[in-house]
Order: structure tokens, then C-alpha cells, then sequence
């Protein structure tokens, strides 16, 4: 079985995070890094691996901005195929999955 | 005041004779000194357990209510921090964080005991409201701090409604 796709935000991205757009941004976020190992995990079947540990801070502009555009653009297939590793931050993956997604 | 109401009543009776029937008897049947060991250590067993049961009880009330103390400490440290200038989204994330887990925390306990209380999903709530309007933009924005001081304030009274449920219980 292939492995799965991964990020680690904190080491792909950035540790100090941003807000809606600008440096660190979730839309850049979005753009350089989410979007296209979305596609890569998508295209070869795969689930994407989301590890949030290590970056901070999560606003609700930049989960909206990164994982809501995400799921603006593909729909319900994100809910599938996104799996979420965090110690710190389950309370942001219960954002993400109830505010952001409504799933 | 009720004592000496009841020893006039009794010398009363007592001069009415109503105790001329009774008839003390210097024997003691085995019997007898059984039903008074017996009834002298249920007495004792009942006192002891009883006690040590409301004891336990008020302490786990008192452990988990300082619990809930914690967490509107919590909000108190966030309504001091948006109340600056120095409000950013680095600061604000932090506190929201440690109330966050404050939260979990007592929802995980009170399950572990006999006090759970549907009303912790409204905590959830109010977090998430504070959440969503306080880390929006880098730095807070002024107007928004009225806002969330009001749904400081709602959460507050949330938690002392917690606490009163679990007083009463």
C-alpha cells in the first residue's frame, strides 16, 4: 500500500502563521502547498496526511482562507480524503471539520 | 426556650399521672443487652457511613467547582488581554488555547463522575464564538472588543449556572 501524502505545516510551511492573505497567509498556504498535494493525493488515490503541530497560530481566517477554500473547490471529497495529526490541536480539527467544512 | 416548654409539659403529664403505668424492671434479659449492642453498632456503622458518604461528596463538588473556577480565571486573563493594545493574534491563539483545554479538561472529569452536565457544549459554543471574532485579522480590531466582552460576559454566567446545578445535585 502506497503512503499516504503528507504536510507538516510547520517544517513545508511555516511555524509563525498568518492570517487571510500576506505573508504566511492562508491563501498562500493554499496556493504553494495545500492545493497542489491535494491534487497529488487525489490524482493517485491517496489520503493526505495534515500534521498541525509545531505552527501556530490557527485563525479562523487562515483555516478558512486555506482549508475552506479547499473545500469550496472539491466539496465533500476533502472530508474523505484529508487526515488531520495533531497532539496540541484537536480543538482546531474540530473547527475545521464542524465550522469550516459543516461536515 | 424548647426545653423548658417540654420539661413543663412532661412534670405536667407527670402530675396527671400519666406515668404510673409504666413499670421500669432492674432485669436484663440477654435479649435485651443483644438489641441494644445490636441497635448501638448499626447506629455507629449508619453515623460513620452516612458521614463519610456527604463528606466525599462535598469534596468532589468543591475539587470539580474549583475546576470551573480555573476556567472563568481563564476568561478573566482573555478579557484583560483584548482590553489592551497589545492584543495580537500570537497572544489572543495562546489564551484561547489554554481555555480550550481548561474546557476539555473538566468535561473529561465530570464524565469520570456522577456530575456530568449537558451544559459544557455550550461552553464549547462560547469558545468558538470568541475564537471566530477574536483572531480574524493580526491585531484585534477595537470595535470588536465590545462584542466579545459581551459573550465574556454570557460565558461567565454560564459557568455559575454550572456551578449552582452541581451545588444542588
Amino acid at each position: 500500500m502506497e503512503k499516504n501524502v503528507s504536510i507538516n505545516i510547520a517544517t513545508d510551511f511555516s511555524k509563525n502563521l498568518g492570517v487571510r492573505v500576506g505573508p504566511s497567509s492562508g491563501e498562500t498556504f493554499f496556493e504553494e502547498i495545500l492545493n497542489k498535494k491535494y491534487i497529488e493525493a487525489k490524482d493517485t488515490n491517496r489520503q493526505l496526511e495534515i500534521n498541525l503541530d509545531g505552527a501556530s497560530p490557527y485563525g479562523s481566517s487562515f483555516l478558512d482562507q486555506s482549508f475552506g477554500k479547499l473545500f469550496r473547490e472539491y466539496g465533500k471529497d476533502v472530508v474523505d480524503r484529508i487526515i488531520f495529526k495533531t497532539q496540541y490541536f484537536n480543538w482546531i480539527v474540530d473547527i475545521i471539520k464542524q465550522e469550516i467544512w459543516k461536515s | 426556650m424548647i426545653a423548658i416548654i417540654f420539661f413543663f409539659f412532661i412534670r405536667a403529664l407527670y402530675c396527671q399521672c400519666w406515668f404510673s403505668s409504666i413499670i421500669f424492671s432492674q432485669e436484663i434479659l440477654p435479649l435485651d443487652a443483644l438489641n441494644i449492642f445490636v441497635s448501638g453498632v448499626i447506629a455507629v456503622w449508619l453515623g460513620w457511613y452516612i458521614t463519610r458518604k456527604l463528606t466525599e461528596q462535598r469534596f468532589l463538588k468543591e475539587f470539580i467547582i474549583k475546576d470551573i473556577c480555573r476556567i472563568e480565571e481563564q476568561i478573566e486573563s482573555f478579557e484583560k488581554l483584548i482590553n489592551t493594545n497589545n492584543a495580537t493574534l500570537q497572544s489572543i491563539f495562546a489564551e484561547l488555547n489554554d481555555l480550550k483545554h481548561k474546557i476539555e479538561r473538566f468535561d473529561r472529569t465530570t464524565k469520570l463522575t456522577l456530575f456530568s452536565c449537558n451544559d459544557v457544549n455550550y461552553l464549547n459554543i462560547y469558545h468558538t464564538k470568541l475564537y471566530k471574532i477574536s483572531t480574524e485579522e493580526i491585531n484585534l480590531p477595537a470595535d470588536s472588543r465590545n462584542e466579545l466582552q459581551s459573550i465574556c460576559d454570557d460565558f461567565v454566567v454560564c459557568l455559575r449556572k454550572i456551578v449552582c446545578k452541581i451545588n444542588n445535585m
